[in-house]
């Protein structure tokens, strides 16, 4: 039997017993096939020493349960990690950092306490997905659209607190920033709501963030401070109509004006998730490159700017695409649209727009089967088409890591990217990742994410090995140009929180203060983003 | 399109080409032999001497790896008499530590009567407190591992790493590398004179740690 | 919990389930009451796998585009085996539960919060009820 990290074996037995007489014998989990199902199912680690593996699992349904098993954790210095759905894949899954912890599963928490489809809220439970909140919504028929990310299996509270986003309307899509209030139980074992959830029998507790005094929910993001439990969601009222059009400028340069019109469309609400693409990318599209690009690829130095508009003139295509999402009447729709319109047509000479089809809501099962389905609230599955075996990708990884630096919202930056990550790749000797087309995502409301994926292996230690490598050295080519990671796995927290360096690291010491204050036996999610409790903390020169 | 989609054809097209790894400036390493499936030794025990500062950090680094540590004061009899021996006896599994030699010594010779082995040594021999020479001799994956590792001032962690991931191997190879020594080393001036020793005591058949988690 | 997402009805199930109960009359001389009884707790616990595989596997597993499960099978299997798992006649319970504890592929493994072993049998019913060969009782 696994024991914990630090816990002697007496104390775990009666930390075991306190655990099952609090949530119920069949819902502590010790044997080795059950603790095997916590394993990170996308581990750039498996097999190694070092994957972060689990000595139990305990799966409460209440808050108070919680609370009791967190009081027993804290009275025997037993290390926990909370996990909600536990669907993090590409960034640490449902393992713990540190390897001995015990997972508290908040799956069986699965209440959607309220939706208000007046005043555009909902409070849910941690092990509610977006599968649940979705078909609760259309069930009772309530106006109000949720924002999901790529797969709908995962969990609001639990992808908000990991800073995740989605793909609709403005920071909607920022599913932390768009949360109101949130209830957790301290290392404790005491229970705090924040916001208007502190003042009892307020029906506010999901409309107004602040209630009064200094927020603290966002220690709980990315933090280690306490499990949370409950929390609010600002939720989008539900659009008539939908439509997009896709605006093509013609020149490499114009990526500049293009990034600083949408820019202003989007921060003045008009449009949704701007996504970028270049007709001369290919992705996605079976085939190697065509071999005038390979060539232009070659030229010492990369090619020109003129070489590149060229190319795109020979192809009778533009150099940079943005598909543009309008949401809202369709009186509305239509004068955004005309707006975009006419700036482009002030700004950027040459600039064409390719109109997409009205859609009314609700839509009938062809326009369901044809839209993206995530850009009109419908949670789905198909984004794993993408890394699943195909005609065109016969051999599929098992899984994947995501690298995901934060670059500024311009043009100029997105090139920028492109020749830094490429010299990398380059010095790295292997294939770029990156090419002079690759965009960044657009989920995050106020900036790119430069994100790029790296195939996980269950099999080959050593090509994990190596992705490993290559990862940590792009986390240092990032920092040395001002980009940091916005999110990562477990196994490069510490690493990704030693580029937040500013002043002598003074932000890990302020999170390592408020660690020990509030936590201080250490037991909630130690390590998590590089915040370690003090007895696990490395002395720093 | 610029979605997930793309992201992640275009890491799958990297994935099958081999990587050259970025390389320490003090030390040159032959290529790291490919083996399919990996096979280390399961650490029940990791032994620091709270005495020296390099054997704390070992004790940080293990116990953020969710190793169980044992820390002691020069003296290994009590760990020995009332932990390691009751276990020992009935099922013997690898131990790891980096302490003075005399619990080294105690503990392979225990170690000898329940067919266990130190299956990796390393020697820390600190020069005048600016600098730490290590010679290390083990399992050929785990020595070639070391190289680059162990030149800078956080080596213990390094190290610690190291023995976590001891490969079960019969092929052995030894190595020698200079590196720098922590702060803290400097200062303590009875530190200066004492060599360290790491080590991987383990069963002669060990069953190699993958195949069971497999 | 309510289940949503489309769930059809397994007309097949009920028949197979009385010839079943049919033919273990005949052989091992069991009342005919007690055989009824059994085959109806067959028939719900199909009616539960389907309900439990609509939740929890439909969304990658189900017919139509957009299912990346379906997708991946068809690849691998190139009209060998059908792509949509509901239309094999071949799986086990065996291999259903191994999969589903082990994953494959990008597919991760579910946990005993999401999909509890009473589920899991449910579900492997469910998939196994056009088995091939007819199998006495369970």
């Amino acid at each position: 039997m696994a024991v914990p990290p630090g816990v002697s074996t007496r104390d775990w037995e009666t930390a075991l017993r306190q655990f099952r007489q609090a949530v119920g014998e069949s819902w502590v989990f010790t044997s080795e096939d059950d603790i095997a199902l916590y394993r990170d199912a996308y581990s750039p680690l498996w097999g190694e020493p070092e994957e972060r593996l689990v000595s139990a699992a305990v799966a409460p349904e209440t808050t108070e349960q919680v609370s009791v098993v967190v009081r027993t954790a804290n009275q025997f210095r037993v290390p926990v990690f909370p996990i909600s759905t536990g669907k993090n894949l590409g960034y640490g899954g449902s393992a713990p950092n540190l390897s001995g912890s015990v997972v508290i599963d908040l799956k069986r928490m699965n209440r959607v306490v309220e939706v208000d489809d007046k005043r555009h809220f909902a409070i849910v439970e941690p092990g509610v997905a977006y599968f649940d909140l979705y078909r609760h919504i259309q069930e009772r028929r309530l106006n109000v659209w949720i924002d999901c990310p790529d797969p709908g299996w995962g969990s609001p509270v639990g992808n908000s607190l990991d800073h995740g986003v989605g793909y609709t309307f403005g920071a909607y899509r920022d599913h932390f920033h768009s949360h109101c209030g949130l209830e957790a139980v301290l290392p404790n074992g005491d229970i705090v709501r924040t916001g208007m959830g502190a003042l009892p029998g307020a029906k506010t507790w999901a409309e107004y963030r602040y209630g009064f005094g200094p927020t603290v929910d966002g220690l709980f993001a990315q933090g280690n401070l306490g499990i949370v439990t409950k929390m609010g969601f600002h939720l989008l009222p539900a659009p008539e109509a939908y439509q997009t059009s896709i605006v093509t400028v013609p020149r490499r340069r114009d990526i500049v004006p293009l990034v600083d019109l949408v820019n202003e469309l989007e921060h003045q609400a008009l449009v949704g998730m701007p996504e970028y693409f270049s007709p001369l990318g290919g992705f996605g599209r079976p085939g190697p490159p065509p071999q005038e690009l390979v060539a232009l690829m070659q030229r010492p130095g990369g090619p020109t700017d003129e070489e590149f508009d060229r190319y795109a003139q020979q192809r009778n295509a533009g150099a940079w695409s943005c598909r543009l999402q309008f949401y809202g009447s369709p009186k509305v729709v239509a004068a955004h649209l005309e707006h975009a319109k006419d700036r482009f047509a002030a700004v950027v000479a040459g600039s064409t727009f390719q109109d997409g089809e009205l859609l009314r809501f609700p839509l009938n099962a062809e326009q369901l089967d044809r839209v993206h389905k995530v850009a009109v609230g419908i949670p789905n599955m198909s984004i794993f088409s993408i890394g699943a075996r195909t005609e065109l990708n016969p051999s599929p990884s098992d899984g994947h890591l995501w690298f995901s630096p934060i670059i500024p919202k311009s043009g100029e930056a997105v090139l920028e990217a492109q020749r830094v990550f490429m010299d990398a790749f380059a010095k790295l000797g292997m294939p770029s990742m990156v090419s002079p087309f690759t965009m960044p995502a657009t989920w995050m409301h106020r900036a790119f994410i430069f994100i790029m994926a790296f195939p996980i292996s269950r099999s080959n230690v050593a090509q994990n090995q190596r992705t490993r490598a290559v990862f940590r050295e792009l986390v240092k080519v990032a920092a040395e140009h001002g980009w940091g990671e916005y999110r990562t796995a477990p196994v490069f927290q510490d690493e990704v929180m030693a580029a937040y360096s500013f002043n002598n690291h003074s932000l890990l010491r302020l999170h390592e203060a408020i660690k020990d204050a509030v936590d201080p036996n250490g037991i909630v999610a130690a390590g998590r983003s590089g915040i370690w409790p003090r007895h696990l903390r490395r002395t720093r020169a | 399109m610029p979605s997930r989609r793309e992201f992640i054809q275009a890491g799958l097209a990297a994935s099958v080409v081999p990587v050259a790894f970025p390389v320490a400036e003090s030390a040159r390493v032959a290529s790291v032999p490919h083996i399919a499936a990996f096979s280390a030794h399961r650490l029940t025990h990791v032994v620091c001497d709270v005495r020296f500062g390099c054997s704390r950090a070992v004790a940080i680094e293990a116990a953020r790896l969710g190793l169980r540590v044992v820390s002691i004061d020069g003296d290994i009899s009590d760990f020995w008499f009332n932990d390691l021996a009751p276990v020992w006896r009935t099922s013997p599994h690898a131990i790891a530590g980096l302490t003075a030699h005399g619990p080294l010594f105690c503990l392979e010779r225990f170690g000898w009567d329940h067919g266990v082995r130190v299956v990796f040594r390393g020697e820390h021999r600190f020069e005048g407190g600016r600098h730490v020479e290590h010679s290390l001799s083990g399992p050929f994956r785990t020595i070639a591992a070391a190289h680059g590792t162990l030149v800078a001032e956080d080596w213990p962690t390094h190290l610690t790493r190291l023995l976590n991931s001891c490969a079960v191997t019969h092929d052995t190879a030894s190595t020698t590398v200079r590196g720098a020594v922590e702060g803290e080393r400097e200062r303590d001036s009875a530190d200066a004179l004492v060599t360290l020793f790491s080590w991987v005591i383990a069963p002669k058949h060990a069953e190699p740690a993958a195949a069971r988690r497999a | 919990m309510k289940l949503g997402g489309g769930w059809w009805m397994v007309g097949g199930g009920s028949s197979l389930a009385s010839l079943v109960a049919a033919v273990w009359v005949a052989v091992a001389g069991v009342p005919a009451h007690v055989v009824a009884a059994s085959a109806r707790q067959a028939d719900a616990t199909v009616q539960k796998g389907n309900e439990a595989y609509q939740y929890w596997c439909a969304t990658c597993h189900g017919r139509g585009p957009g299912h990346p499960g379906t997708v991946a099978l068809t690849a691998k299997y190139r009209g060998a085996l059908p792509g949509v798992l509901e239309e094999r006649t071949d799986l086990t319970p065996q291999t259903v539960r191994f999969a589903v504890r082990r994953g494959t592929s990008i597919m991760p493994f579910f946990r005993k919060t999401e999909v509890s072993d009473a589920d899991l049998d449910a579900i492997a019913q469910y998939l196994t009820r056009r088995a091939a060969a007819p199998r006495a009782g369970r």
